[in-house]
Formats: structure tokens, C-alpha cells, sequence
């Protein structure tokens, strides 16, 4: 019945402010040849990360570096704030919200010093991406700088 | 079920997180992990970082189908040896 109700796309937020680019620009070959499911990077201006789409939060690393975002029609999504930043450790890393926490597109969830991150891992680019596959009917990217919506996904159910 | 050990010392993030579930999206059955009694999805990338494993911890692995045994080795490889 809740089923009747379920969006058929969702739009996505850039996350932060910036360039949209290409999933195959990503300088990580789990990224650009789409292992972790297709997407859009965002090549930042600002380290305030927000929620691309309204959902729960599935998982925060205790590095912070990374969150997944589940949403009400089904999207699992992993945006991952710029390359081997694991190896950071946390450092330069803030988290706003908890796992298990419900947010709205837009919600601040992580903050994360630019500058540092930048002199200090392989690069900043940060990569947004649907990792179940197989409820991606098509997706949209509007690449460039600071769009308002940042891809649509349409969904299989 | 088998039981294997997190090597990595960055825990079981995006990448390894993606090679367990491109290797378990590929076997017929159902592949599940588990974290002391609590049940994830073997081939979904999000369930398996969910699970939050850090560096040394156990985990155990389960498949269910043919061949259960095989695949659950594969997995345990993945998270026994995978230093990244």
C-alpha cells in the first residue's frame, strides 16, 4: 500500500559546493570504473558536507571520512569526502549527525578542513554513488558548477 | 559458516566492502555476515559497511546454496588478507 506513494526518481543535492564532474575523473579506480556503483563527483569549494537527498543515515566511518544515506524509495548511497582519505584517521574530520539519525536533503553532516585534507591525501574530489545497482533505472548528471540539483535517478521497483 | 579475522587496519571500508559484495553478487545463493548475532547482506556494498568492522575483528560468514563452502572461503580470503 505505502508502495502506491513511493517515488519513481530522486534528485540529488551536489553535497557541497563546487563542480560537478564526471564518477570517471575520480582518481580511484573503485570510483571511475564504477565498482561501488555509478555516480557524479564534486570537485569542492567548501568542506560543509550535506545530505544529497532526504533518507536515514546507514553508516558514518569512525573516521568520518565517508556516510551512506538509505533512502524511503530504496537508493543506497555512499558519499565519500575525497581519496584515501581513510589513511587520515579522522583528522580533519567532524561529524554533525549519528547512524540511525532521519535527515532532509540539505542537512549538514560532516565538516572537513579543505586546506588539510587537500596538502594531505591523494585528492579532494568527492565522489557520490548509488551502490545498489540494480534499483538504478537511468541517471541524469548536470555537470558544472554549483547546480541546483546535482543528478536525477530514475528507479526501478 | 566459517569465521575470518578484519586484517585491515583501516577496517572494512569502501573497497574491500565492494570486492565482498562483487564476489557474492555473483553466487546464486544468499551470502550472509554476521557480527555477533546481528544479520547483514553479503552482497549488498552499504549492509557490509554498515557492519562498521574495524581491524581485527571476527566476522562470520555464511552461504546458503550450492557450492556454500567454496564461496564462503573466497569471502573469508578477502577479509583474512586484504591490507588495504
Amino acid at each position: 500500500m505505502f508502495g502506491l506513494f513511493k517515488k519513481k526518481s530522486e534528485d540529488f543535492l551536489p553535497v557541497l559546493k563546487g563542480k560537478v564532474v564526471s564518477i570517471e575523473e575520480v582518481p580511484d579506480v573503485v570510483f571511475s570504473q564504477k565498482m561501488l556503483g555509478d555516480g557524479f563527483a564534486i570537485e569542492p569549494e567548501n568542506g560543509i558536507v550535506v545530505a544529497p537527498v532526504d533518507g536515514v543515515i546507514a553508516q558514518i566511518f569512525p573516521t568520518n571520512h565517508a556516510f551512506g544515506i538509505v533512502t524511503d524509495s530504496g537508493l543506497e548511497i555512499l558519499v565519500h569526502i575525497g581519496i584515501d582519505t581513510v589513511d587520515l584517521k579522522g583528522q580533519g574530520f567532524e561529524r554533525f549527525v549519528e547512524v540511525d539519525q532521519k535527515v532532509k536533503a540539505g542537512t549538514p553532516i560532516i565538516k572537513f578542513d579543505l586546506a588539510f585534507v587537500r596538502a594531505n591525501a591523494k585528492s579532494v574530489m568527492t565522489p557520490v554513488v548509488v551502490t545498489n545497482k540494480e534499483k538504478v533505472k537511468s541517471m541524469h548528471v548536470n555537470y558544472g558548477v554549483n547546480p541546483e540539483i546535482a543528478a536525477t535517478v530514475e528507479i526501478n521497483n | 559458516m566459517v569465521e575470518a579475522i578484519v586484517k585491515s587496519k583501516n577496517g572494512i571500508h569502501a573497497r574491500p566492502a565492494s570486492m565482498i559484495a562483487d564476489i557474492s553478487s555473483k553466487y546464486q545463493g544468499e551470502i550472509n555476515l554476521y557480527k555477533g548475532d546481528k544479520k547483514y547482506n553479503g552482497k549488498s556494498i552499504m549492509s557490509i559497511m554498515s557492519m562498521g568492522l574495524q581491524e581485527a575483528e571476527q566476522v562470520k560468514i555464511e552461504a546458503i546454496g550450492d557450492q556454500s563452502e567454496q564461496m564462503e572461503l573466497k569471502i573469508k580470503e578477502i577479509i583474512d588478507h586484504i591490507i588495504d
